[in-house]
Order: structure tokens, then C-alpha cells, then sequence
């Protein structure tokens, strides 16, 4: 595993041969926004948020920073026009879903990026995965799970499997950056073991 | 997913490069002859419908790109249309076809693309 020489944003940066250039950009503290990364996890790709411009033997590219492998000479720009127009409409997309969304409110500000652009549609959800991704990788529980395709595309519990598992862990709760898991889980909760008080299963996050 | 050529274009060759060169990708090599009573704002529908069943919802662009779409085009064959409708669609096509995972969501706006090219006027006749 030999370094590799790059440039991120006009700064020399070297990072070890087989890492990603978001983890190279992260390194030397070059910010790029994400929202399905988490470090624990496998990279996703699925926000399209770490999007950036990449140049190499002459040919320019919008690739995922969180899956791209750094190469030799490789030159990254990680703020370009179609870079921040592509951030911006990812933001307003997902705000319309999560309009409270802590982090969400944070990138939109910086990205010039409104709210109230596309209709409200109340589902909260953003589909990062983060918290099916840690039950899969790190728990090995598949507890939570994907269902359906498209726009249909939701996150579910499996009610056997939760009431086993999920209430003494919840560790998939504060990875969430929208508040829609916990009412999720509250949900299968409510429906699965209507017997079972529900306070109990709360957790202060 | 292909585009859409008006009449004029009738000549041009069957071929991967010339139809590229006029803005309609040859898609999955279906050819679909249509009339002049056809809506291609109903057809750009249609194509996004079909798109949206078949996407696998995991990269944003696609999944809400198309969502996004598919409200605008409904209500501009409700004849509902915004003054600006047009722009944002173009807006999310651009989007779409460079920050997508895959190639669906990199060419589900090609038949938008090609009707927005062709047929604008019958997207204008629907904004007010």
C-alpha cells in the first residue's frame, strides 16, 4: 500500500493507495458534505451529496467522493458551479421530506438552498440507510430493512425481529439525521406489543 | 430511454451517432411512430410513470428527481402549469443525468430532454 499524491482544491494532499478521495479530502481537512457516510459503515452512495468534480489525463468527471479511489495526479475540485447546483437540489429535494432536519438546515444555508421549493410530502425519511446499513454491518441484526422501490421506497421494521433485539439496543437511533427513526420504531413498537407500555422503550436521545 | 423527434427529422439515420446528434438516444432500440393528435407533455408523463416504477429509489437524484417531475408534468397536463415549470424540469434533468448512481437515473430525462427540445410549445400552451 504506497502513498498516492494528489490535489484536492488546488492542496497537495497524499493519502494511501485503496482510500477513497473523501477520506484523502477529510485528512487534510477539507470539508465535503454527506449525509449516508458514517465511518463504521461501508461507503453508500446513495445522497450523491460528497458529489465532485474529478480531473485526470485531461478529462473532467462528477463522481461520488465517498466511493472514488484516489489515483496518482489525480486533481479534485470539490466546489465547482455544477458541483454546488447539484448539493443545492439534493437539499431541496430532501428538505421537502425532512423540513427540520438539524444537519439538512446546517448544508442548505451554506448552499444557498430553499426549504420550501418543492411540496411538503410529510415522510420524513430520507433513505439514507445509515441506520439499515449499521444493523446489517455492525449488529448483523437486519432488524431494519428496506422495502419497496422508487418513490416508494421505505424503511421498515421487522416486528418479530425488533421486539427481539431492538430494545436493548437502538444504537441505529442518534445516527439518524432526521428524527424519523424513532417514530418509526415507536410504530412497530406500538403495533407489535400493543401489551407493553411504551415509556419503557423510550430512550433520551 | 431515447428521445423524441419531430416530422422534419424523419431523414435521419437510423444509427447510434446521428440520432445522438440530434438529441435522441437510441434508449433500449424501440421506435414508436406517433401522430398529430399525440400529447408529448403526456408522453413525457408516460415515460417518467414507467421510470419511476422501474428505479431502485437509492440515490436521491433519481428517486425524488423523478418524483419532482412527475408533479410538475401532471399539472401541466392538468393544464395547472407555472410560469418557471419548464426551467426547474430543465434544472432537475441536468441534475439527474450528472450526480445519478446508475444509468437509469443518468438517462430516465432523455425523453423530457427531446420533448422540451421539440414540442416546447406544447408545454407552453399549458403554463399560464
Amino acid at each position: 500500500m504506497g502513498d498516492i499524491t494528489l490535489e484536492i482544491d488546488g492542496k497537495s494532499v497524499v493519502a494511501k493507495e485503496g482510500t477513497t478521495v473523501l477520506e484523502a479530502a477529510r485528512s487534510a481537512d477539507i470539508f465535503i458534505p454527506t449525509l449516508c457516510h458514517n465511518e463504521m459503515l461501508e461507503p453508500y452512495g446513495g445522497c450523491r451529496l460528497c458529489t465532485v468534480e474529478v480531473e485526470s489525463r485531461g478529462r473532467k468527471k462528477l463522481v461520488v467522493s465517498c466511493l472514488y479511489p484516489v489515483e496518482p495526479d489525480l486533481v479534485v475540485r470539490t466546489r465547482t458551479e455544477m458541483v454546488d447546483k447539484v448539493r443545492k437540489l439534493i437539499l431541496e429535494f430532501l428538505l421537502a421530506h425532512a423540513p427540520d432536519s438539524v444537519p439538512m438546515n446546517a448544508l442548505a444555508a451554506e448552499y444557498g438552498a430553499k426549504k420550501d421549493r418543492f411540496a411538503k410530502e410529510a415522510s420524513f425519511c430520507i433513505l439514507c440507510g445509515l441506520c439499515v446499513r449499521y444493523c446489517a454491518e455492525v449488529k448483523k441484526r437486519n432488524v431494519i430493512g428496506f422495502v419497496d422501490q422508487g418513490a416508494k421506497r421505505e424503511i421498515n421494521f421487522i416486528p418479530e425481529l425488533a421486539g427481539q433485539y431492538c430494545w436493548d439496543c437502538k444504537e441505529c437511533f442518534p445516527l439518524c439525521p432526521t428524527s424519523y427513526l424513532q417514530a418509526a420504531y415507536h410504530l412497530t413498537h406500538a403495533i407489535a406489543f400493543p401489551s407493553l407500555p411504551l415509556e419503557k422503550a423510550s430512550i433520551g436521545v | 430511454m431515447g428521445g423524441s423527434i419531430p416530422e422534419s427529422l424523419i431523414d435521419t439515420p437510423l444509427d447510434f451517432d446521428a440520432l445522438k446528434k440530434v438529441g435522441a438516444p437510441m434508449g433500449a432500440g424501440a421506435l414508436m411512430v406517433m401522430d398529430e393528435d399525440t400529447d408529448m407533455v403526456e408522453m413525457a408523463k408516460f415515460f417518467l410513470t414507467f421510470l419511476t416504477n422501474e428505479s431502485c429509489g437509492k440515490c436521491v437524484p433519481c428517486r425524488e428527481g423523478i418524483r419532482q417531475l412527475l408533479k410538475i408534468l401532471a399539472d401541466i397536463c392538468d393544464g395547472k402549469g407555472k410560469k418557471g415549470d419548464i426551467e426547474v424540469m430543465e434544472e432537475i434533468a441536468e441534475v439527474m443525468s450528472a450526480a445519478s448512481l446508475c444509468s437509469l437515473g443518468k438517462t430516465a430525462t432523455d425523453p423530457l430532454r427531446g420533448t422540451l427540445k421539440y414540442f416546447r410549445e406544447e408545454y407552453e400552451a399549458n403554463i399560464h
